[in-house]
């Protein structure tokens, strides 16, 4: 019965930390940019400006916004 | 069946010609992609040089915050200068990624106007701006790299005005991302010239092209 309770508490513990993991929220985790979209297959200028249009800059972060909240707090 | 023998050897000897030789672009994008990685190397060893920092850091940031009594606000504050640390790696990483698809794009641009060339085209222009772009992703690259080395400290003098501080530390990050965002932009609109010059000498092949310089 005990060992059980253990397993089953591993598990959960387990699951959890993978979620968290996996969503970069774990304390000091740094998170990822996102991925950029695949280059196209050929050189013809047609597909040059695809990837040139395909690829964005991304104007802020996220992260600013949590810690404008977080201000709120000091 | 002499002839038909000689024929099979033929189509089989040019089947595997063609077979072994890539296109020209991806030859170009397979030098630039190990350029690239060797990059990646260096900048592996810079970034795990930077989280020992960080954590360095850490263990000397309750000194820097003596002023602070309140052990929540200064468990808040250390959350935060970690997010400041956080904010940058990512912000800097995404433009390096950037301007590393700009290189691959570069490489396509350069391989079409070799085929320009060879096809008997004067690509003097095209081969001025592809200069110019690399000048610029060259440029930019070191823009980010020293943004990805700075480091935003909170120091707190008065536990009162730790809330201002803090805030005009933040303004200084998002300050010195939009200026570093500014020089990827300028190599992305460098390498746009390119294609335009490009777009002019060879026309366009395979639909209308009409690359916008503003990111989207």
């Amino acid at each position: 019965m005990k060992r059980s309770f253990i397993i089953i508490l591993i598990i959960i513990t387990a699951v959890v930390f993978y979620a968290l993991w996996s969503t970069g929220k774990l304390p000091g985790q740094l998170t990822e940019s996102e991925p950029l979209l695949t280059l196209t297959a050929t050189d013809n200028t047609s597909d040059i400006e695809k990837d040139l249009n395909n690829l964005t800059i991304t104007e802020e972060d996220d992260g600013f916004t949590e810690i404008n909240s977080d201000l709120n707090s000091l | 069946m002499k002839f038909l023998l000689v024929w099979l050897v033929l189509v089989i000897f040019v089947g595997n010609v063609f077979a072994e030789t890539p296109p020209s672009w991806q030859t170009r994008r397979e030098e630039v992609q190990t350029r690239i990685e060797e990059r990646r190397e260096e900048l592996q060893v810079r970034k795990e040089e930077r989280l020992a920092s960080v954590s360095a850091r850490r263990e000397e940031i309750r000194t820097r915050l003596q002023a602070v009594r309140d052990e929540k606000k200064l468990q808040l504050l250390e959350k935060i200068e970690e997010k400041f640390a956080q904010i940058n790696q990512r912000r800097t990483g995404h433009f390096l990624k950037v301007l590393d698809r700009l290189r691959e794009i570069l490489a396509k641009i350069q391989s079409r106007t070799d085929r320009a060339e060879a096809n008997g085209k004067n690509v003097s222009g095209v081969d001025a701006a592809i200069a110019k772009a690399t000048a610029a992703i060259d440029a930019a690259e070191t823009a980010v790299n020293t943004q990805a080395d700075k480091v935003y400290e909170i120091t707190v003098s008065d536990e009162t005005t730790a809330r201002n501080d803090v805030g005009a530390l933040m303004k200084k990050l998002q300050e010195d991302l939009r200026v570093t965002r500014d020089w990827v932009q300028k190599a992305r609109t460098a390498v746009f010239d390119s294609l335009q010059a490009l777009v002019q000498v060879v026309g366009n092949d395979g639909g209308v092209a009409t690359p916008s310089a503003t990111p989207t």
